[in-house]
């Protein structure tokens, strides 16, 4: 019934369309179920507009959700930024302050949002002395976000030392692709704002 | 090696030994005069995998100059020759013999012509999986006869292989997983009974220290290590009753001890706070102190502390500002020394601190080398090395020099543990 529905709608909409003003002719005749030809076209006209109205609202929802959806992915990237660390050091540098900066901007405009902050190490440093030192700039991640007024049980620390590395090989830019903090959300994502909105 | 090989030719065979005269059999023999005793190891067609195995066993004790019989000899049979090994310079000699359910051995000692020890031991003369720990605890019997002091080839090195944790026999054979896949499992330890290892297995963002018995399968979490954060470096105390590990929190990485007897009782034992880590203890063989490193100084470096936290101080001298890290110190069985290994200029080496004389030796010079861990006698190490390219496992024996790759596998290997003697077999 939707789909027959459907297409006497879209039946009038031509109608309403393209017999402007003619309507005493019209060019299909209605379905042998209707009574009152005048006043089933009448009715295929209005309930055209509404499916019309309809659509164009539903379109307008959807572009605007498309639009959210690409806002809330571009929220999301930001959070996941990676940040970089220098060999044995846990201080946070200052191209990655702007990010922690922003993303501490962005948790304020979400309160629901909370993440996880995963510290890592290359390869070189000591094995289990790693798994401490990649807590220690995950702490120190998260420390920075505090300092911005981001409460502290909003952001989780762990720390997989040298143990999954982004770049196995053995070399200068594996090493500092692996010196690590990565991001992610636990909770809170399925809507996000944008700060200042 | 400072090593003479010596090739002998089947002339000097006396003809009572050889089974028919053409058989050409060739004798090598490796010596160092005057400080290790030779040795032969000879056996009966059917034992030639139980004589490779003692002959390869009594070899890496590095208490002995082993004379082989090179792949060519051919078998030996007949009654032993006492005369032939004394043309060699060979003080012992051990005679393998089929015997009912296993093997027979005497240990013959050449020079008084007497046979010094036999045993009868049952066991499975093919020399495989997890039988061969019989063999190697007849080596062991042979070398504590000939020297007093009781070998290490009935033992096992647990390490970490990618994600897992493994054992392999001390000869480097009989390699097997023991963990099973359900996270990174790193940083073995074993218990001084050798029936339990404890592993840090890290899963969905915690680092747990999971003990599981090698004879049973059963596992269980270490209370205490699955609170939160990251439980590392787990070691037992010589009575088996505690176990000591570093936890990575928040508020730092700090030592903590758990009462793993009695479930319960986790005791904090340093306070470093965000400022300073401290982990990978290691107990003194009384029980009575903890070794560990902690970067409290600036880079880590190597203290000590009584077991219930106490009195912390610097155990191996270091120049403030100016000696390099130095990390996983392993305290030695017999108490007298700790090895571990600190960055030096060109590169990462082991070093032995011995309290005797208050020294602290560098025992390697190539490639990286990290993570040292003792054999039960006290003088051979296990450590992870670069010197061939990628991480392997080698073992080096302070007192000659020797250095042996323990085996050759394909993949991330690394943090070694050297267990106890073998008691019971394992499953």
């Amino acid at each position: 019934m939707t789909q027959r529905f459907a297409s006497v709608a879209l039946l009038g909409l031509a109608l309403a369309v393209t017999a402007c003003g003619k309507k005493e002719e019209p060019v299909v005749q209605p379905p042998p179920m209707a009574g009152d030809g005048a006043r089933f076209n009448q009715d295929s006209a209005d309930a055209a507009a509404r499916a019309a109205a309809d659509r164009a609202a539903a379109e307008a929802a959807r572009a605007a959700a498309v639009a959210a959806e690409a806002a809330r992915a571009a929220l999301v990237n930001e959070l996941a930024e990676t940040i970089h660390f220098n060999y044995d050091q846990f201080d946070i540098g200052t191209a990655d302050r702007d990010k922690l900066t922003r993303k501490a901007a962005i948790m304020r405009a979400n309160p629901a949002l909370r993440i996880r902050v995963v510290g890592h190490a290359d390869e070189r440093g000591s094995d289990e002395y790693n798994i401490a030192l990649g807590m220690r700039r995950a702490v120190a991640a998260k420390d920075f976000m505090v300092r911005l007024g981001i409460d502290g049980s909003r952001v989780e620390v762990a720390s997989l030392g040298e143990e999954v590395p982004l770049d196995p090989t053995a070399n200068e830019a594996a090493w500092a692709a692996n010196r690590r903090g990565e991001f992610e959300i636990i909770a809170g994502g399925q809507s996000l704002v944008p700060p200042g909105s | 090696m400072n090593r003479v090989a010596l090739l002998l030719c089947a002339a000097i065979l006396a003809p009572s030994l050889a089974q028919a005269q053409d058989d050409r059999i060739r004798l090598g023999i490796q010596y160092q005069a005057g400080v290790r005793p030779g040795i032969v190891v000879m056996a009966q067609p059917g034992l030639d995998s139980v004589r490779k195995i003692v002959e390869r066993d009594l070899d890496f004790s590095d208490r002995f100059e082993i004379a082989f019989l090179e792949a060519d000899a051919g078998t030996l049979t007949g009654p032993f020759n006492p005369a032939l090994f004394k043309t060699l310079g060979v003080t012992w000699g051990v005679e393998l013999q089929l015997a009912e359910g296993g093997v027979a051995a005497r240990l013959h000692h050449l020079p008084s012509g007497e046979v010094r020890e036999q045993w009868l031991r049952m066991l499975d003369v093919r020399g495989e999986g997890d039988a061969r720990m019989m063999i190697h605890r007849l080596s062991d019997d042979i070398t504590e006869t000939v020297t007093a002091t009781r070998g290490i080839a009935a033992t096992r090195i647990f390490f970490s292989l990618e994600k897992d944790v493994w054992r392999v026999d001390s000869d480097g054979a009989n390699a097997q997983r023991v963990s099973r896949g359900t996270g990174i499992a790193m940083s073995p330890t074993v218990s001084p009974d050798g029936q339990r290892v404890a592993f840090t297995e890290l899963r969905d963002y915690a680092g747990v220290v999971v003990l599981q018995n090698l004879l049973s399968g059963a596992r269980q979490q270490v209370p205490g290590t699955n609170v939160g954060g990251q439980s590392i470096t787990p070691q037992f105390s010589p009575n088996g009753r505690e176990m000591t590990f570093a936890r990575s929190t928040e508020e730092g990485t700090d030592l903590f001890a758990v009462d793993i007897a009695q479930s319960c009782c986790v005791r904090r034992l340093t306070t470093g706070g965000k400022l300073a880590a401290s982990f990978s203890p290691t107990y003194s063989p009384d029980g009575r102190r903890i070794a560990f490193a902690t970067d409290r100084g600036g880079s880590a470096q190597i203290f000590v502390m009584d077991a219930d936290g106490s009195n912390q101080r610097g155990l191996v001298p270091f120049d403030y500002g100016q000696t390099g890290p130095s990390h996983s110190p392993d305290w030695s069985p017999d108490g007298s020394a700790i090895a571990f290994h600190r960055d030096v200029a060109g590169g990462r080496q082991i070093h032995v601190h011995e309290f005797t004389t208050g020294r602290t030796r560098t025992v390697t010079t190539s490639g990286r080398n990290e993570d040292p861990s003792w054999a039960p006698d006290a003088r051979h190490l296990v450590f992870t090395s670069t010197r061939t390219g990628r991480n392997q496992l080698w073992i080096l024996d302070l007192e000659s020099g020797r250095m042996r790759q323990l085996m050759t596998l394909t993949g991330k290997v690394r943090l070694a543990a050297w267990s106890p003697r073998v008691g019971q077999p394992t499953s």
